[in-house]
């Protein structure tokens, strides 16, 4: 399991920013308005926003005066909902299968996520506003933490009783991926693992025409035997049937296709995000 | 005692679309297809009454944004209002509105809602209110900023966390409710960071 998270930590995503031409001044070259970067695969895209807008900051028609107010992505012209992880947002959208992505590409391959960033006063819909830069994204992410915390144990009390020190230290562990401090502050959140009530679980379904999310948050109650075909099954009964097993759609965590029949305890231990969810993107493949 | 906060007035939907990117999305296709479907209401000559009518909208919407939901998770409907209308022809009306009332009672389940003010901020009455589960939690949110007159409101669930505005009413009374009540905290400032 050690290796599964220190792989699962380490994933990342290569992804390609062009800039909306609205915001760019005249006459620059395409060139200048791209930025390519490698960023883990679980993180908010919205963290590395004061980076990639100082590369971009020459070629902007206005000066940037915040580096988080009014800026968003968007992905085939959808804008991206900046508070699911970006590896979550990459299976939902994208929705490559996975095995036809191991066949068609070799070692050499890169595989690059192209998105653009555009920047307004008014926010597409959708898109929460950003207003207190990276304080307000810190928040949002203990009280993400703080409602798996609630799930998992019946009460946030133990997250709510860290030390500042130790809260401030397990989000600077995200920003700095030091591993070994989120790991340590996590033992202190999820002190008997085997003894959790329920698991926090959020099943994202994505059609791909409209590539647009559709989040389901699940709190399953604990049972040992309880496989993620059981939650599949009672969260979405019109994707997977109890009948036949759905040739069409296929679970995916953290990018990697999970079978039906995997226990969900152990893929909570294996693949719980940073935000303390487990994300199950559920693809369609297409026929 | 309790409220509906859709009965408030259609604002509640809409302002479910201006903050919540599944709905909002297919806005327009929404707006078409309520005036297809008001223009077939009076095709068949349904009730006239405003009242009742302006229910019936309200119901097609959450019909609607509920049918859309189904849809994205796969379903393909086949019992949606479009196929019903065709059916009208061929039955009497009573049916069909019979038909529809039945359909649109299983789709749209409220729950319940307390409210509980932290510190200063005054106490909204009745304390408690309905909503359909569908609904996202900002929805609360700007029923509870209007209801009080103010422009920020902090809102808490279970004295514990902030949840996102996007999740679903419906998912966290699942799993937060305390005898079958969603408690959700409001407070003027932060009270819990």
């Amino acid at each position: 399991m050690e290796s599964i998270r220190r792989y699962q930590w380490n994933g990342s995503l290569n992804i390609e920013v062009l800039t909306d031409s609205a915001i760019v001044l005249a006459g620059t070259q395409e060139e200048k308005c791209r930025v390519s970067f490698r960023i883990p695969r679980d993180t908010y895209l919205t963290i590395y926003l004061p980076y990639i807008l100082e590369r971009l900051e020459e070629i902007l028609k206005n000066n940037v005066t915040d580096r988080y107010k009014g800026w968003w992505f968007s992905f085939d012209q959808v804008p991206l909902d900046w508070t699911y992880p970006i590896g979550v947002l990459y299976d939902s959208l994208v929705q490559l299968d996975p095995s036809f992505r191991n066949s068609t590409m070799t070692s050499d391959t890169v595989n690059v996520w192209k998105l653009v960033i555009h920047h307004d006063e008014k926010l597409p819909p959708g898109i929460i506003p950003i207003i207190n830069g990276m304080k307000q994204i810190q928040e949002y992410w203990m009280h993400q933490w703080k409602q798996a915390c609630f799930v998992l144990n019946g009460s946030s009390k133990q997250i709510m009783s860290l030390a500042k020190a130790d809260s401030m230290s397990f989000w600077y562990s995200i920003l700095n991926r030091d591993q070994k401090t989120f790991d340590r502050i996590l033992e202190k959140i999820l002190q008997n693992r085997d003894t959790v009530k329920n698991i926090p679980l959020k099943i994202h379904v994505a059609s791909s025409e409209v590539k647009l999310i559709e989040s389901i948050t699940n709190a399953s109650t604990y049972d040992p035997k309880l496989t993620l075909n059981d939650i599949l099954r009672r969260a979405c009964p019109q994707i997977f049937s109890a009948e036949e097993p759905s040739c069409f759609a296929k679970p995916i965590v953290q990018g990697i296709e999970v079978p039906l029949d995997s226990l969900i305890l152990n893929l909570f231990n294996c693949f719980m995000s940073f935000d303390g969810f487990l994300h199950v993107s559920v693809s369609q493949v297409k026929k | 005692m309790s409220q509906l906060i859709e009965s408030e007035s259609d604002e509640g939907t809409t302002s479910s679309e201006v903050d919540n990117g599944s709905s909002s999305k297919n806005s327009f296709v929404v707006h078409n297809e309520l005036e297809f479907f008001a223009k077939k209401l009076n095709q068949f000559g349904l009730e006239s009454d405003e009242e009742v009518e302006s229910e019936r909208t309200t119901n097609e919407t959450g019909l609607k944004l509920e049918e859309h939901r189904s849809k994205l998770l796969g379903k393909q409907i086949t019992s949606s209002t479009t196929s019903k209308s065709s059916v009208k022809s061929s039955s009497s009306n009573d049916q069909v509105s019979r038909e529809i009332a039945d359909e649109t009672s299983q789709r749209l389940d409220k729950v319940q809602i307390k409210f509980q003010s932290i510190g200063s901020i005054r106490q909204i009455i009745p304390q408690v209110a309905r909503i359909s589960s569908y609904q996202p939690f900002s929805v609360v949110i700007t029923f509870l900023k209007k209801k009080l007159k103010v422009d920020t409101v902090h809102c808490y669930i279970n004295n514990s966390f902030a949840p996102a505005p996007q999740q679903t009413v419906g998912d966290l009374w699942n799993q937060f409710k305390v005898q079958n009540e969603l408690v959700v905290n409001y407070c003027s400032t932060v009270a819990f960071g």
